[in-house]
Parts: C-alpha cells; sequence; structure tokens
C-alpha cells in the first residue's frame, strides 16, 4: 500500500481520535472524564513499561518509582504558595514563591525522572534477569522510604494534597499520542532494532558492533521520562500524592497490561491498557455491589496467572498494527 | 545502663532478627536452587501461618496445638501453591515465573485483606511467656532467647536432614545437575514438593516468631521480609543453603547495628539503606560471600 495513503489514514483516525476526546470533554460527565484520564495515563505507563522491559527485556520491577518521582516533583511544583511554605520547610527559600503550571511540572517531572534512571541505571543495568528484577524493586523500596521520611520535602506518609487539577482529557490523550509515537519511532529506527538485537542475544549483538550497555541504558532513561510524565499528570488529575499509592499494586498492574498486550508490542500495549481500564471501573462497580473490596485485585492476579500460562506472547506477541492487515478485513478506499 | 550492656542487648537482638531471616532465607534458596525461581510469595507463608495461629488459637486450640497447626498450615500451603502456580510454568522463562510470583503475591494478600480484614491486629498469643529474663545486670527478651534457640535446633536438623538422608541428598543432587540426577533416576516431583513444603513450614515458624517479635499482624506483612530475604541470600551466595544462614545472620547484624549507630531522625530509612547494600553487594561480589556457582539456566 502506498505510505502516503498510510499516513492518510493515521491522521483520519487521529482526527477521529481527538474528535471523540473534545466530545467527551465537552458533553461527558465527570466520571467518565476521568476514566478516560484514567486511561490515558496507563496507556502511558505501559507503553514506556514496554518499551524498557518488553522491547529492551530489561527486567524491571521498580518502573513505578520513576513514576512516583516524577508526581512528587509535579506536586512540589504545582503546590499553592501558602501551603509549599508551611509544609515543605526543606525546600530552598526561593521555591516558595513559585508555582507552575502543568507544562513546566510535566517536563520537569519526565526530566528528573530520566536523569534518576539514568544514574540509577549506570548501576542496575549491569546485572541481569531476575537480579536486576529484584534491585529494581529495590529501588522502588527506596523511593517509598524517602517519600516517607523525607518529611520536610514530601511531607511524609501524609503526602501533598490539594494540587490543582490541571490534568485535563487534551493534556493526558496529547501525552498518550506524543508517547506511542515516540515508542514507535524508536522501534522502527535503527536504535530500536539494536535494542531487539541485544535482548535477543547479548553478545552476537555486541559482535556486530551494537554498545549494549549504552543503548540498554537509552531505552531505561527514555522509558523513565514518559513515565515521569505519567507520574506529573496522575498528581494533577488525582489531587493528592502519597508514597502508597504508588507501590506494588500499580506495578504489577501495568505490569499485567503489558504482558497481556503481548511483551514489545505497542500495540498490544495500548489495547490492553484501554481494555483493563474499563475492566477495573466495571469490576469496581461489582466490588461495592457485593462489598468484597479487594476482589478485583484477586481477579486481577488470577487473568495474569492464566495468561501467562496458557498464552505467555499475550494477546499480539510482538505484532504490531498496520493498515495493510486492516485493510484485508474492511475495504478500505 | 552501661555501654557494654547496651551492647550486649543489641547483639542478642541481631541475633534473634538474624536467626529469622535465616529461617525465611532457607526456603527461598532451598527452591531457587533447584528451580532457579525467586518466590516472592514465601514471604506470604509467614502472613498465613500467623492468621492460621491467631484464628485457631481464637477459636479455642491450646497455644501449642495451634502453633503446630499453624505451621503446618503454611506448608502444605506452599505444596499448593507449587501444584497450582509454578508446576504449570515449568520450563518457562526466568522472568515468567518471577512475574507470577509477585502476582501470587498480589492474590494471597488481597485474599487475606478479604477474609481478615485490612487491618493490623495484635498478635499477643506467646505474650504468656515471661517478657524479660535477668542475666546478671542484662535484660533479654525471653522471645529473642527462645528465637535462637529454637533457630539453632533447626539448623542442625537441617543439616543433618540435607547431609544424611536420601531425600536430602537427592535434593542437592538436583540442585547440582538436574539432568544427570534424572538420568539416575531421582524423582523430580517429589524432590521439588518436598523443597516448598520445608520451606514453607520454615517460613510459617518465622512468621511466628517475626509476630511474636512485632506483637502484630497484617495481610501486607510478608512482603518486606521476602524481599529482604532475598538480600540474605544475595550476601550469603543464591542457592547455598549454608550460604543462607549466613546472609540472614549477617544482615539481621548489619540491619540493628545501623539503627542503633544512627541518630533517631535516620532510623525511618532502615529498609532504604537494606536496599543500597543489596545493590552494593550485587555490584561487587555478585557470588556473594560463600561463592555460590554461575546462575545457568535450570529445567
Amino acid at each position: 500500500m502506498h505510505s502516503g495513503r498510510q499516513a492518510g489514514y493515521t491522521f483520519m483516525a487521529l482526527g477521529l481520535f481527538f474528535l471523540g476526546i473534545y466530545l467527551l470533554s465537552a458533553y461527558g460527565n465527570h466520571y467518565y472524564q476521568r476514566v478516560g484520564n484514567l486511561m490515558m495515563i496507563y496507556v502511558i505507563l505501559t507503553v514506556s513499561l514496554n518499551l524498557s522491559s518488553g522491547i529492551m527485556g530489561i527486567s524491571s520491577l521498580g518502573q513505578i518509582g520513576f513514576m512516583a518521582i516524577g508526581a512528587y516533583v509535579a506536586a512540589i511544583l504545582t503546590l499553592p504558595p501558602g501551603l509549599k511554605e508551611r509544609w515543605l520547610t526543606g525546600l530552598p527559600h526561593w521555591m516558595h514563591s513559585i508555582q507552575t503550571g502543568l507544562l513546566p511540572a510535566m517536563l520537569l517531572a519526565g526530566l528528573l525522572a530520566a536523569v534518576v534512571a539514568f544514574l540509577v541505571g549506570i548501576v542496575i543495568l549491569r546485572l541481569q534477569g531476575v537480579f536486576a528484577a529484584v534491585a529494581t524493586l529495590g529501588f522502588l523500596i527506596i523511593v517509598k522510604v524517602i517519600a516517607e521520611n523525607w518529611m520536610t520535602v514530601t511531607r511524609g506518609g501524609r503526602g501533598l494534597s490539594a494540587l490543582p487539577a490541571y490534568t485535563n482529557l487534551w493534556w493526558t490523550s496529547t501525552a498518550a499520542v506524543v508517547t506511542i509515537y515516540a515508542v514507535w519511532r524508536i522501534l522502527k529506527s535503527p536504535h530500536g532494532r539494536s535494542m531487539i538485537a541485544v535482548r535477543e542475544h547479548d553478545l552476537a549483538a555486541q559482535s556486530v558492533g551494537i554498545n549494549a550497555p549504552k543503548i540498554r541504558l537509552l531505552a531505561f532513561v527514555i522509558s523513565a521520562f514518559f513515565t515521569g510524565i505519567a507520574g506529573a499528570l496522575w498528581a494533577n488529575l488525582i489531587g493528592v500524592v502519597s508514597p502508597g499509592s504508588f507501590y506494588l499494586w500499580l506495578t504489577l498492574l501495568i505490569i499485567i497490561m503489558m504482558v497481556v498486550g503481548g511483551m514489545g508490542s505497542v500495540t498490544g500495549s495500548v489495547i490492553s491498557a484501554v481494555g483493563f481500564t474499563i475492566l477495573l471501573e466495571l469490576l469496581r462497580g461489582f466490588e461495592n455491589k457485593i462489598a468484597m473490596y479487594g476482589i478485583s485485585y484477586i481477579i486481577f492476579a488470577v487473568v495474569f496467572l492464566l495468561m501467562i500460562i496458557f498464552r505467555p506472547e499475550g494477546i499480539m506477541g510482538d505484532r504490531e498494527f498496520s493498515w495493510r492487515n486492516v485493510r484485508r478485513i474492511i475495504p478500505l478506499p | 545502663m552501661s555501654s557494654t550492656a547496651y551492647f550486649f542487648q543489641q547483639f542478642i537482638n541481631a541475633l534473634s532478627l538474624g536467626s529469622i531471616y535465616a529461617l525465611v532465607t532457607i526456603g527461598l534458596a532451598m527452591v531457587f536452587s533447584i528451580l532457579r525461581l525467586i518466590n516472592f510469595a514465601h514471604g506470604d507463608l509467614m502472613m498465613i501461618g500467623s492468621y492460621a495461629i491467631l484464628m485457631l488459637f481464637n477459636a479455642g486450640l491450646p497455644v501449642w496445638t495451634a502453633i503446630l497447626a499453624g505451621v503446618a498450615i503454611s506448608g502444605i500451603t506452599g505444596i499448593i501453591m507449587e501444584r497450582l502456580c509454578y508446576r504449570p510454568l515449568r520450563g518457562s522463562a526466568e522472568m515468567n515465573t518471577l512475574l507470577t510470583s509477585f502476582a501470587v503475591v498480589v492474590l494471597l494478600e488481597n485474599g487475606a485483606v478479604l477474609f481478615f480484614g485490612p487491618n493490623t491486629q495484635p498478635f499477643g498469643i506467646l505474650n504468656f511467656i515471661q517478657p524479660t529474663l535477668a542475666v546478671g545486670s542484662l535484660l533479654i527478651s525471653k522471645i529473642d532467647a527462645i528465637t535462637v534457640v529454637l533457630t539453632l535446633a533447626i539448623l542442625i536438623l537441617t543439616a543433618l536432614f540435607i547431609k544424611k538422608t536420601t531425600l536430602g541428598i537427592s535434593m542437592r543432587a538436583v540442585a547440582d545437575d538436574l539432568t544427570a540426577s534424572q538420568l539416575v533416576g531421582i524423582p523430580l516431583n517429589r524432590v521439588i514438593v518436598s523443597a516448598f513444603f520445608i520451606g514453607s513450614l520454615f517460613a510459617g515458624l518465622a512468621g511466628l516468631l517475626w509476630s511474636a517479635r512485632a506483637g502484630k499482624i497484617f495481610p501486607l506483612m510478608g512482603f518486606i521480609p521476602v524481599v529482604k530475604a532475598f538480600v540474605a541470600a544475595v550476601i550469603g551466595g543464591f542457592g547455598s543453603i549454608p550460604g543462607a544462614v549466613i546472609g540472614g545472620y549477617v544482615l539481621g547484624f548489619a540491619e540493628v547495628f545501623f539503627v542503633a549507630l544512627l541518630p533517631p531522625d535516620f532510623q525511618g530509612y532502615r529498609d532504604a539503606f537494606v536496599f543500597v547494600l543489596l545493590i552494593i553487594i550485587l555490584l561487587v561480589r555478585p557470588q556473594g560471600i560463600l561463592g555460590a556457582k554461575a546462575m545457568e539456566r535450570r529445567i
């Protein structure tokens, strides 16, 4: 198929998507808007985790630590100055009077998460497999312990509340589209090919001249950048950040989304994040109806266990969406 | 209190904490040495054992019966876990089994929230034991003393079991060379199930001791101990059972003296310190103190 025509289809699909976003933000009720926002945030988290874990093959259990860093950076930047002066006595004085909007908060959140990922990555990425997994889990626990104890900057276990609700559907959907586009471009670039080569066979990849440690660090840092942005969006959507929000449950949730979608497939991650967000909301309603709180976590864990036993490659494997395949099924012009 | 007495009390405290870590780590190391599986759900067996003991005790059972039954329940849960979650995954990628054990954690912890409620419950069934033992001018917590003595007895029994019994020898053979042990007809499933069972019994017992020390139990109590047991296993040399014991004690001492030596403001960072230690050891001496063999793919 002609590539210009494919681009045309893509722009039309994007147009329809943003028309949907417009309709939802103009006419949808508060609940649907909130679910839409969460859906976009989960898409960003899953797609960026897929870059480092699925495509690059780093076994990371610490991804949510970067989200926590992003969320706290955004929370500290967007907190009203009065509260900042009262709660965050450990900040330098000049920061007390600053209150930024969402865009600078997002970018700084992503940037700081990326810087931390760079420093942590230099150390942790020398480990392989299960050892990398437990070391990154250790990183997550370290982030949580710091958030709980650094009272004068994070306000400890009470968390930071009364954050302005800057996040809306336009921000989250644009950030999701940018993330998908960026990860897609990386996947199709020489860098992406190198990542897959290193994942499949480290030594063979190095012997054809790929700098494996460097490419692993690159994937880790980019992935942390987008995860930090998701944290910033989350903070200004929910309005509260506390250490317990960014821990095991969210870690498992995005891993489930990635594995069920298919490790290595951006399309799979998007489908799975969208599907699981809807499932999560349905289960939450069910949970309230039968008053058995926590049952949705159990159902999620069981779904994951069945998936990993019977179809470990996930919904998409490492295949991707293409207009060519769509045209085989639906006769597009 | 003189500084010598303070030091000695911290020493007993560290010995007791190290004993609990050693008990948890043995189970983790036994399973790992055979299957190359890091079973995060191992910590939840501590939680299940403690809740079972408390419920049986509240139901009117004598305390020692409740303890024996609770530890047995923990052992049986370990066997069920292996059968339902890990056996179907034999031979699949290391990362898949690790993620599976993570999902089992969520399953068990939320199951516990559902059945026992999310709140912390007091755990005082060992309170009938005199709280302290006076040795000269020293006051030693009796729970700590029992923990240390009991663990030592169990460690000696375990060492004899592994060295002398057929099952123990089979276990070492499978850990050493899986294919060759299959060729001489060692029943793999029986060895794996025994490793899970013994490890889970120890986890149940460690749960009792841990909960008695803390005086409370809650559904998520098992997670931090198991991740720390992993650190202990790495310190000793992963997969080696003597290494697991040494690592457990080293970690117990490192943690207690970290807290004792630092100003109170930093004590909240105790867990962070443990994981910084983990990352340093993984980088500097990944084979651990006893230098376990290289981690090749298994099964």
